[in-house]
């Protein structure tokens, strides 16, 4: 228990210093031709794939709790080999086409 | 005639049970085996039906009131003389003064015969293993449920279930489309395909299973599915011994919508496989007819582990024969919450660190 205390606690500094390193860095001359990084935005982004990611892995652990399903389909019940299709017909009906224009970017 | 069966050792006169290991009758006093065609003579007078007896033998003191009494038997041990009370349904159990299983004759004969019956292969000590890896890998499980729980009840159970054997002749229509996306010049162009799809032909299914029994909820006996009956054999009371066995108090109409749902479910997902190579295919009209229908009734084997952990029931099953486990298990909120911060934090700080790499470059 403590190990993941001490390993959140990691992360959490990581990220703390990753910030911070990364808008100092960014004023360096050396980068001074680049456009600026965008601190706030690369934060957006990191919070929102952070918690989805996360989301998706604990509801998946949470879904391991669950093992009592009813079992809808008798597809395991099917006798092997008797499956018998006498019509197997896949007809062309019509076809449609969209056009879209795409935006054009103006320059001024 | 007593309307209980026990089965005795030839050589002590002990109570044999069935050995799940040896898949044979052993004695636990003397060590002596017994092939199941050893003891098919005790099952003589199952082939008549039996005399029908509702005595009601009163207990000392006491009477069961009218309410009380229905639903309920009452036997007599032929060991100890101990009065046994189990339900109308219950066909075997053991007798709770002398543990001696016992085998309700009445409950599996004449028509009441099982037609097969799958023995078990799996032990008790099988099932509480098992019990200890199904709470393996859960991390959400709560530390406390996992250290201080004990098992307050394992059962090993011949479950009644209804099986089900029927040739279905179906017929699906489909509607399903292509999609190609191509740029031209000034345009974003798409292109869709429309198709139109027919599958006919029949399908054939052996032993759909649908339980039998009120006193085991029926997701619960599914989700330990599948049971392998070819490794079944013909019925004998001689199985039963040790277990406990119910006889079915769900009749086999009662469980034929259940059934047809099944198959029907199952013939869409077969036949819906064999629509290939679109990007949406939609149902658009189904016609399944069912023939050669066939019913039989069977005694699957399950183990049924039972705990209460906060004041809340857990009801724990093992297939008796394949060992598949399953449970449901409570879950840790606060271990939920504290790996939903802890990973975000982190997959967050390396998402950030790889979005200044790529500025970098």
């Amino acid at each position: 228990m403590k190990f993941k205390k001490y390993i959140s606690a990691i992360f959490t500094a990581l990220f703390c210093f990753c910030a911070t390193s990364a808008a100092a860095f960014a004023d360096t001359a050396e980068n001074a031709s680049k456009a600026p990084f965008n601190v706030g935005r690369s934060i957006l982004i990191a919070v929102v794939a952070g918690v989805v990611i996360a989301l998706i892995v604990t509801l998946t652990m949470k879904s391991k709790l669950k093992t009592v399903r009813p079992n809808n389909s008798a597809r395991e019940f099917i006798k092997k080999g008797s499956l018998d299709l006498r019509v197997n017909r896949d007809t062309f009906l019509y076809r449609r086409v969209e056009r879209t224009a795409k935006q054009q970017d103006t320059q001024r | 005639m007593s309307d209980l069966q026990e089965y005795k050792c030839p050589c002590c006169n002990g109570a044999v049970k069935f050995d799940s290991s040896l898949q044979k009758m052993k004695c636990p006093y003397c060590d002596a085996e017994y092939e199941m065609s050893v003891l098919q003579s005790y099952d003589e007078d199952l082939n008549s039906a039996p005399e029908e007896s509702m005595e009601w033998e009163s207990v000392s003191n006491s009477d069961w009131g009218g309410e009380q009494a229905e639903g309920l038997r009452s036997y007599v041990c032929q060991s100890c003389g101990g009065e046994i009370i189990a339900d109308e349904t219950t066909g075997a159990s053991e007798c709770p003064y002398c543990g001696n299983p016992v085998v309700m004759k009445g409950q599996f004969s004449g028509e009441l015969k099982p037609d097969i019956v799958i023995p078990f292969k799996f032990d008790k000590a099988a099932a509480e293993a098992a019990l200890k890896q199904h709470y393996k890998g859960k991390k959400l499980l709560p530390k406390a449920f996992r250290d201080q729980n004990r098992i307050e009840e394992i059962k090993g159970v011949y479950v009644p279930f209804w099986l089900f054997n029927a040739d279905a002749d179906a017929n699906i229509h489909y509607k399903a489309t292509k999609v190609r996306t191509w740029d031209d010049g000034n345009y974003h162009c798409k292109e869709t395909s429309y198709y139109s799809i027919v599958r006919a032909g029949k399908l054939s299914f052996e032993n759909v299973s649908v339980n039998g029994s009120t006193k085991l909820a029926a997701d619960l006996t599914e989700s330990v599915e599948p049971f392998d009956a070819s490794e079944a054999a013909a019925f004998q009371t001689a199985f039963l011994s040790g277990y406990l066995a119910d006889k079915y108090d769900i009749t086999s109409e009662q469980s034929e919508p259940r059934a047809n749902e099944r198959i029907k479910r199952g013939v869409e997902q077969e036949f819906r496989s064999t629509v290939t190579g679109y990007d949406t295919v939609n149902e658009q009209n189904t016609s399944i007819r069912l023939e050669n229908g066939k019913v039989r009734y069977a005694l699957y084997p399950l183990w049924i582990l039972s705990t209460t952990w906060n004041g809340e029931r857990y009801t724990f099953a093992m297939n008796g024969q394949t060992g598949k486990f399953v449970g449901n298990l409570p879950m840790d909120k606060g271990a939920f919450f504290r790996w939903l911060f802890g990973l975000a934090l982190g997959i967050g700080a390396l998402v950030f660190l790889l979005c200044f790499l790529f500025w970098l470059i």
